[in-house]
């Protein structure tokens, strides 16, 4: 079984990583689904909550370091609707660690994919309690 | 239409891309000038990766800056206005046009070179990126090549000899056999026979020994299915006549084979009964047997060419029999069969015969002959084969009398060694004087000691001389005599035919082979007196060119002259191989050799070709196998490019230190051009003043590409004028599908590497059950003006409002991001090139080659289901998009220069100059900065500057791109329209002071308040410098005083600011970025979320007395961070907008299986 998993990336260091991985040849699942965006800054609790309602196993949140944010320092505004997400999909009993939060430097390719794959692993382990099953039936 | 200036930047970094933009920028027609094949990022040149793709990509999108790749400047010569640069241009055999990058030339490449480079062994192949495991771009391939390898070059017959040998360590026996066979036939024959010069000129001699290319060439030919071959047909267009060939030997095949395959009819004809010439009369059967021979000749046979057996020109029919019946051309290929007798007493006893009588019997007849003591005159081959066929027929010894020492005999090595092992002997330096005889028969041959003399013979050697009182006697009851053979043209009954006086061969012009009668040409033993196969066979082939050449009516000798080919050396220092024994060719065990007539030799098994296939060192890198140019679907390899060097007109150069990308050297050379007019050199080294050094410079290019534009002032001010009558205008995409309309999915094949890995079938079949999608098609290459016009003709055709393009690219704005590549840049640019207007933005584009076809290459069917999903996405946001309000404004342009700084008194008299309209306000009457050269600048330009007092008050208002500014004065108001507005920043206090916010006031105001701070230093005003490439888009533009302490200096950064007003001025239009956020403002409830995250955006009132927010766009850089804090979704970015992430999601991960 692999996860399916979302990756919501930023369209300048997020995205650069990704690219590099492919232009270097590097190898992830497939079942990764990438949404690139201008800026994870446009990201909110919804639309995380939003994947996991429809089945996704984990979200991974791609963006650049501290300070390098093409657009300036708005990127805080992303950790506290991550907080948010985690928060409710603790009540709603899923583990806050289907969310993963990453921070890349640009064209890291190999950092994207190492945690990549680390994330899919702990995601597939079998002690992580169930994701959120009940509203998938009615989308398939 | 204006004349651009031409302006040829040589260099390789960043700095050399920035300037290159710029001039473009400014209106320069740019040849950027690299030593480097292509641009990509190493840690050594220190500049943030972003910002190194960022110049790179932009520059490759810029339609004036045309680049020119691994190319060197040798030498300038001329003067500014006019320089002619020599350039020297590195082939990389690739058009990197069209080039996607594939690799799957990588994969298919035969060449694996193993070599040192600083102390590491790299192993790589001869097709490769630029800069192996980095991205590069343009993100074409490379090949290294050396000159033409040794092997190649001493083949008579020009067998690409590196190519079959690399093919044949790939294990590819097939490749290499058509491989060889594009250049010759009769391997099999080449491959046991030749005399092989390849193996001299090997170089693995260097480390141990040659390689055994002979026996890899018959391997090759053996081991092919027995199904025969067709020749390749020659690369031209057919021809058609009818030659006659006359002798079926190697010559004479060769010349068939050749001719036919250029389209004409030859027919051989041999007197003999059996073709082949000496291959089937002179070769015994242990060294070439019947079965092999005719194998390789039946080939000839099954393309088309007759060879009439038993038939003797010039006794059974003649010349003009031939020519009656429409043979246009004939080659002489008749061989030396005749034997050369002697002249020595007893020659004529019984048990005396020639070789060739000799083998003929043997060969056709397989008569026996009996004799125990049998004695061989002769050193050559044919005296070696008549010793091994008679060692075969006979108990007794067999001996060989030789005229000279061991070191010095005609006969190849690999034979004599095996004919001592069968147990014959020679008798070395022994001259026969006489056959002695008892009545009829042979007794004995009477021998003369022999010592070698100074001259030297044809072949090479000593010529021997018999030493007189030195006779001795060697017992024989036979004698074979193999002195040699010579031609005997007589036979042919050709009238006229000129012929060499002593040894009876054929005279011909030897580059073209003709002879003196008109048509005839002759080759191989009958021209050169006996020789080697491979050596007949070449002549075979020069004659048919000749011939075609000759029905072609064409120059005979023209490019024909023989230059000496330039051979690849190799530092054997530098290659990383161990030594490895030559493969041993397995021989028949002695006993069973000499008691049979078959092959004494088996050839290699398929382990020992590949190990020895394996020792060749690649000299010439690239063996030209040809294997890429197979797997190549765009054709972008060119193996016979040729171009060395260029010359490149400019009107001024840029040079900036080259050799920078990779940190390699390069070649560059760095001519001392300082202080030349019209060339700039940036090349110098980093000091505390090159920063400002640096600007000086660039101002001086900018000056001399403004001044080259002011000739055409009044064409420019009043193009750019016409376009004020156009009010601003509301781009509307009406990207919502309405039901007629049509929608349609282009899968790009990417040359196959797309469709490799993910399967199309399941693509289209999915694409086409949907509701909305009315056309499914499939592209070879979409990233090609050809791909991109295939693609806008079915877009027309079928009239479809709605494109999904499933490539390489990931969006469809013009924006540059540094992740982007050339390949997606072309794409877009072909794309949006031929689908005209607005529908620019009806095109979606998904990346399947990246995302999956290269990400997921290990598992087709998951790449497979990925792409399902991401077409899905795309085709679920047919239906999400909104409508989409672009505003885009006319410029117009006139300047406002507010303040009289230094560099605004240059900026602006620039523009004046240019004949642009320019206002000015300054708060005092007299100058500010009474500097020199601002004087002078003012008074030049004083007669068109149109000069206001300062007023009490300042209103902006209008719209970005024309200003309307209201200057209220005491007793009056004037208004003036301008779309650029420039401010002294000295000024800032008293500007700030006076203007009044309607128009972008407290946004202006805020951004201009953090001038001098340089960060946000209150809440109220913002960091200037991250604001100031925005402000110029719009038209605002402030400047500094400048200091320097030169007047050079000073006066820079006003040349460069007027550039930069120039480039917004001919950009024409401000236009928002389609990222832009839209505000609803029914919804907007005014809460402030938005406020809190952007400093653009701001809470206003509207007519109603209502509050609601306000982004001013064409600021706005479209983050999305206010979308994503907004409670009601007021403010969106329309490409992300709600509906599009739910239904990308719902793509992702709620697709049924299809």
């Amino acid at each position: 079984m692999t996860a399916r998993i979302v990756v919501f990336s930023c369209n300048w260091d997020g995205w650069s990583c990704i690219d590099a991985a492919s232009n270097a040849g590097m190898k992830y699942p497939a079942s990764v689904n990438i949404i690139k965006l201008a800026c994870l800054s446009s990201v909110n609790a919804g639309f995380i909550l939003k994947a996991f309602e429809f089945g996704a196993d984990g979200v991974m949140l791609l963006g650049c370091l501290q300070q390098q944010c093409q657009y300036g320092q708005y990127i805080e505004n992303i950790e506290i609707e991550i907080a948010k997400s985690k928060n409710i999909l603790n009540l709603l009993g899923v583990k806050s660690e289907r969310i993963k939060r990453l921070k890349l430097a640009a064209f890291d390719g190999k950092g994207f994919v190492e945690q990549l794959n680390t994330f899919v692993n702990e995601l597939v382990c079998p002690t992580l309690p169930v994701k959120i099953q009940t509203s998938i039936e009615k989308y398939k | 239409m204006e004349e651009k200036i031409r302006a040829a930047v040589i260099g390789s970094d960043v700095d050399a891309l920035q300037a290159a933009l710029y001039l473009a920028q400014i209106g320069a027609d740019v040849r950027f000038i690299t030593s480097c094949p292509a641009f990509a990022f190493f840690d050594s040149n220190k500049n943030d990766p972003r910002l190194f793709w960022s110049a790179v990509l932009q520059a490759i999108k810029h339609p004036s800056i045309n680049f020119i790749y691994n190319t060197t400047s040798a030498d300038i010569s001329g003067t500014k206005g006019n320089f002619r640069i020599k350039t020297t241009h590195q082939l990389s055999y690739i058009d990197s046009d069209i080039c996607t990058g594939c690799k799957k030339c990588e994969e298919n490449c035969s060449t694996r070179l193993t070599r040192l480079q600083d102390d590491e062994t790299i192993t790589r192949t001869a097709i490769h990126k630029p800069y192996p495991g980095k991205k590069s771009v343009p993100s074409t391939m490379v090949i290294d090549k050396n000159e033409i390898s040794p092997c190649r070059a001493a083949c008579p017959l020009g067998i690409n000899v590196q190519g079959f040998i690399s093919l044949l360590a790939n294990n590819k026996v097939r490749e290499a056999y058509e491989l060889i066979n594009m250049t010759a036939p009769l391997g099999g024959i080449l491959g046991r026979l030749c005399k092989h010069p390849c193996e001299e000129k090997c170089s693995r001699v260097k480390i141990d020994s040659p390689v055994s290319i002979r026996a890899l060439h018959r391997y090759t030919y053996d081991n092919m299915d027995a199904t025969v071959e067709k020749a390749p047909e020659a690369d031209r267009p057919a021809s058609s006549g009818k030659v006659a060939i006359v002798g079926s030997g190697p010559a004479g095949l060769m010349a068939a084979w050749e001719l036919k395959r250029r389209g004409y009819e030859p027919t051989v004809f041999e007197s003999h009964g059996t073709f082949g010439g000496m291959l089937a009369t002179g070769i015994p059967r242990f060294r070439l047997s019947r079965e092999i021979r005719e194998r390789e000749i039946n080939k000839l046979i099954s393309m088309g060419i007759k060879i009439r057996t038993g038939i003797t020109v010039g006794r059974d029919i003649d010349f003009a029999y031939l020519r009656e019946r429409d043979y246009k051309a004939f080659f002489l290929a008749i061989g030396a069969s005749r034997n050369i007798k002697l002249n020595i007493p007893g020659e004529d006893l019984a048990g005396v015969i020639d070789c060739m009588s000799f083998l003929i019997t043997l060969n056709q007849m397989g008569e026996t002959f009996v004799g125990s003591n049998i004695v061989i005159i002769g050193d050559g081959n044919t005296a070696v084969d008549s010793a091994r066929v008679a060692i075969r027929k006979n108990k007794g010894s067999v001996k060989i009398i030789s005229w000279t020492v061991p070191e010095e005999l005609t006969a190849a090595g690999d034979e004599i060694e095996e004919a001592f092992e069968e147990g014959v002997s020679i008798e070395y330096s022994a001259f026969p004087v006489e056959i002695l005889g008892e009545g009829n028969k042979v007794v004995g041959v009477r021998c003369r000691r022999t010592r070698l003399t100074d001259e030297v013979m044809r072949n090479g050697w000593h010529k021997p001389e018999p030493v007189p009182g030195t006779d001795f006697v060697i017992d024989a009851d036979h004698v074979i005599v193999a002195i040699g053979q010579s031609s005997d043209a007589t036979q042919l009954n050709l009238e006229g035919l000129a012929v060499e006086k002593t040894s009876g061969t054929i005279k011909v012009n030897p580059l073209t082979l003709e002879t003196n009668l008109n048509g005839v040409f002759a080759g191989g033993d009958c021209m050169r007196g006996p020789n080697n196969v491979v050596d007949a066979m070449a002549d075979g082939m020069r004659a048919a060119e000749s011939i075609d050449r000759y029905l072609a009516g064409s120059d005979m000798e023209m490019g024909r002259q023989e230059e000496p080919a330039k051979i690849a050396e190799v530092d054997v220092n530098a290659i990383v191989a161990s030594p490895s024994k030559r493969a041993q060719m397995p021989y028949l065990d002695l006993e069973n050799r000499k008691n049979t007539y078959e092959e004494t030799t088996s050839g290699f098994s398929a382990e020992a070709a590949l190990e020895e296939a394996k020792r060749c060192l690649s000299c010439a890198l690239c063996s030209e196998c040809m294997e890429c140019v197979k797997v190549c679907k765009a054709n972008a390899i060119v193996h016979a490019d040729n171009l060395q060097s260029k010359e490149i007109e400019a009107d001024i150069i840029l040079r900036f230190p080259d050799g920078k990308i990779c940190g390699e050297a390069c070649d560059q050379k760095s001519g001392n051009f300082a202080g030349m007019e019209g060339i700039y050199d940036f090349s110098f080294e980093t000091s505390v003043s090159a920063g400002d050094n640096k600007k000086k410079i660039m101002a001086g290019v900018i000056q001399t590409i403004l001044d080259s534009t002011a000739d055409f002032p009044d064409m420019l001010a009043l193009k750019d004028s016409h376009q004020l009558s156009h009010h601003h205008q509301h781009i509307t995409h009406d990207n919502q599908v309405d039901a007629e309309s049509g929608s349609g999915i282009f899968l790009c094949r990417c040359n196959g590497e797309n469709s490799s890995v993910i399967d199309f079938e399941r693509l289209i079949t999915a694409g086409n059950s949907k509701g909305n999608i009315t056309h499914v098609s499939v592209v070879e290459q979409a990233c090609t003006e050809s791909g991109a016009s295939i693609i806008s003709e079915q877009i027309k055709e079928t009239g479809l409002k709605h494109v999904i393009i499933a490539a390489c690219r990931c969006c469809n704005y013009d924006q540059v991001c540094y992740s982007c590549n050339d390949r997606r840049i072309l794409l877009h640019k072909y794309l949006s090139g031929n689908i005209s207007g607005n529908q620019n933005s009806n095109i979606d584009y998904i990346n399947i080659r990246e995302l999956c076809a290269w990400a997921h290459n290990n598992d087709r069917v998951a790449a497979t289901d990925k792409a399902l999903r991401m077409l899905e996405a795309a085709v679920a946001h047919l239906t999400s998009t909104q409508p989409q309000n672009l505003a885009r404004y006319p410029i117009n342009p006139v300047a406002l220069f507010i303040g009289g700084s230094n560099t605004n008194k240059i900026s602006a008299m620039t523009l004046e100059v240019l004949g642009y309209v320019v206002f000015h306000i300054e708060p005092h009457n007299d100058l500010m900065d009474s500097s020199t050269e601002a004087k002078e600048a003012h008074s030049l330009a004083a007669g068109k500057s149109v000069y206001k007092g300062f007023p009490d008050s300042i209103k902006i208002d209008g719209c970005p791109g024309n200003y309307q500014v209201r200057l209220e004065y005491a007793n009056n108001t004037e208004v003036l329209n301008a779309g650029a507005i420039i401010l002294d920043s000295s000024l800032k206090k008293e500007v700030l002071d006076k203007i009044n916010s309607t128009y972008l006031g407290r946004l202006c105001n805020r951004i201009i308040s953090g001038i001098d701070s340089g960060s946000q230093d209150s809440e109220s005003n913002l960091n200037f410098s991250k604001y100031e490439a925005t402000l110029n888009k719009v038209g605002l533009f402030i400047n500094t005083s400048a200091t320097g302490i030169d007047e050079q200096q000073r006066s820079a950064p006003g040349v460069i600011s007027a550039a930069k007003v120039l480039m917004y001025f001919r950009s024409h239009w401000i236009t928002m970025r389609h990222s832009t956020a839209q505000i609803n403002t029914d919804l907007c409830r005014a809460c402030r979320n938005c406020v809190e995250q952007c400093p653009l955006i701001e809470i206003q009132e509207n007519a109603d007395g209502r509050l609601h927010s306000y982004l001013e766009q064409f600021l706005c850089t479209g983050c999305g961070a206010c979308s994503a804090v907004c409670p009601t979704s007021a403010i969106y970015i329309d490409s992300q907008n709600n509906k599009i992430l739910t239904a990308s999601l719902k793509s992702y991960l709620c697709q049924a299986k299809i």
